[in-house]
């Protein structure tokens, strides 16, 4: 060891002798004891010899009689066990149980065995969970999003002055047919169709209404599975007054994200 | 009889109750508890109390004969620093919340009542080393000693020390350095002359 921490120590006695070191410390300089460093050690020693004297400054004065009796009743009462088993066994589980993990030692195996086992089928359960709450989020936040869908839907039906065009199936789809409905004091537009083909990847139908022989586009959705298929509900962002001066409405369909004039095949046409 | 000597009788004494001989701890009792026992009314400042804690002090001697350490100081500094240490914890367990005390102990049985002729005189061999102790510390100026007081009996840092002494923190730790060295020299002083 270094002379410096040899010094380092040194300083450390007398805090220690007066039971002021903090307990990090005092097992850090206890430890250093232990390793039987001669300085420090001596240097405990007299200043225990030194602090011992300090008693002696008082008066000298027997303890009550009663109380010696009491010690020596308490002794009888612990007799029973020897007293250094006793204490090994409350203050020192540590030493007192070595030895049995010596001579079973399959003993330990066994429970760091169960221990990875319980370890590993917490990970699984954990994850399993995690993966369970990260589904259910989704799941949650669909419903949500479907929810206000339909809350916004509920909105447009419940209009006062609500207006509704119907439209049917042309040739590529005739079985299909579709109603818009709006508030002509709002600006959105609710498109509701049923039978209308799943659209291809790459396309969108387009919803068109028509003013003084000009197609106007009102926007785009695209219909991609069978649920959607048999009922398919969309509300669309249009201009107000976009509509009141309609001619006519019908849905192409288009290249995806749609054009600026219609050119694909025309699926549904209004029958007003 | 030296004071080394006296240290090697207790020795004895401990190794003794390692074999569970509770006449050798009584005859430690009839050494000690009179040097003890004020030390515990003078830290806790109640009799009753102070009795209790040194049944408690003896009883952990009793079971950690064992264990004492001769290089780290006799069996006297170990006993009376068990004994201070546990009058400290109760002090500050004191500060910190009142405790209902514990009940009165069980109903006195046979115990080792005489004290031999061979303690006796080593009793007042004690009592002779004592006298000269109290002579040689009153040569320690009396701040030295206040302050020495303060932090054995009391438990006080140095900074609650400088607070009572209205004294700098560099003053209270110079002085408590000479202190603990008039006492050491002190310590060796009468251990030669006993």
């Amino acid at each position: 060891m270094k002379t410096e921490e040899r010094h380092k120590y040194l300083e450390l006695c007398i805090p220690y002798v007066f039971g002021r070191l903090n307990p990090g410390n005092r097992k850090q300089f206890e430890a250093h004891l232990a390793t039987g460093c001669p300085l420090c050690i001596k240097e405990v020693a007299e200043l225990h010899e030194a602090m011992a004297l300090m008693p002696l400054l008082l008066k000298q004065q027997e303890p009550p009689r009663q109380m010696k009796e009491r010690l020596m009743s308490r002794l009888s009462v612990g007799k029973r066990s020897r007293p250094e088993d006793r204490k090994l066994a409350e203050q020192q589980p540590a030493v007192a149980t070595a030895p049995s993990r010596s001579k079973r030692p399959w003993v330990a195996y066994i429970f760091v065995a169960l221990l990875i086992l319980i370890i590993v089928v917490l990970a699984l359960y954990i994850n399993n969970l995690v993966g369970m709450i990260g589904g259910q989020e989704r799941k949650s936040n669909e419903l949500q999003t479907e929810l206000q869908r339909k809350d916004e839907i509920l909105a447009i039906l419940q209009s006062e002055r609500l207006e509704v065009v119907a439209m049917s199936g042309l040739e590529p789809s005739p079985a299909a047919y579709a109603k818009i409905m709006w508030d002509p004091g709002k600006k959105s537009l609710l498109v509701q169709t049923s039978n209308l083909p799943i659209a291809p990847v790459e396309k969108d139908y387009q919803l068109w209404e028509t003013k003084s022989g000009r197609s106007m586009s009102l926007g785009v959705f695209a219909i991609s599975n069978e649920q959607e298929k048999q009922n398919f509900f969309k509300i669309l962002n249009v201009g107000v007054g976009q509509k009141q001066e309609a001619e006519a409405f019908f849905v192409t369909l288009e290249a995806k994200g749609g054009v600026q004039q219609p050119i694909g095949p025309t699926y549904l046409r209004s029958t007003k | 009889m030296t004071l080394a000597e006296n240290n090697k009788r207790d020795i004895e004494l401990l190794k003794r109750m390692q074999r569970h001989d509770q006449e050798a701890l009584a005859l430690l009792y009839a050494r000690y508890s009179p040097i003890v026992y004020p030390l515990a009314v003078r830290i806790i400042g109640s009799t009753e109390e102070a009795g209790e804690l040194v049944q408690e002090v003896f009883v952990h001697v009793w079971e950690r004969a064992g264990r004492y350490i001769g290089e780290r100081g006799s069996v006297y500094s170990w006993v009376v620093a068990v004994c201070r240490n546990k009058a400290l914890d109760r002090l500050r367990a004191r500060a910190q919340k009142r405790r209902p005390r514990e009940g009165e102990g069980s109903a006195p049985q046979g115990a080792p009542e005489q004290v031999t002729r061979f303690d006796a005189q080593d009793i007042l061999v004690l009592k002779e080393y004592t006298a000269a102790i109290r002579n040689t510390l009153k040569s320690i100026p009396k701040p030295e000693l206040r302050i020495l007081e303060l932090s054995y009996f009391e438990g006080s840092s140095q900074s609650d020390i400088t607070r009572t002494m209205r004294m700098a923190l560099g003053t209270v730790k110079s002085k408590m350095r000479k202190g603990i060295q008039r006492l050491r020299q002190a310590a060796k002083g009468v251990g030669e002359h006993a």
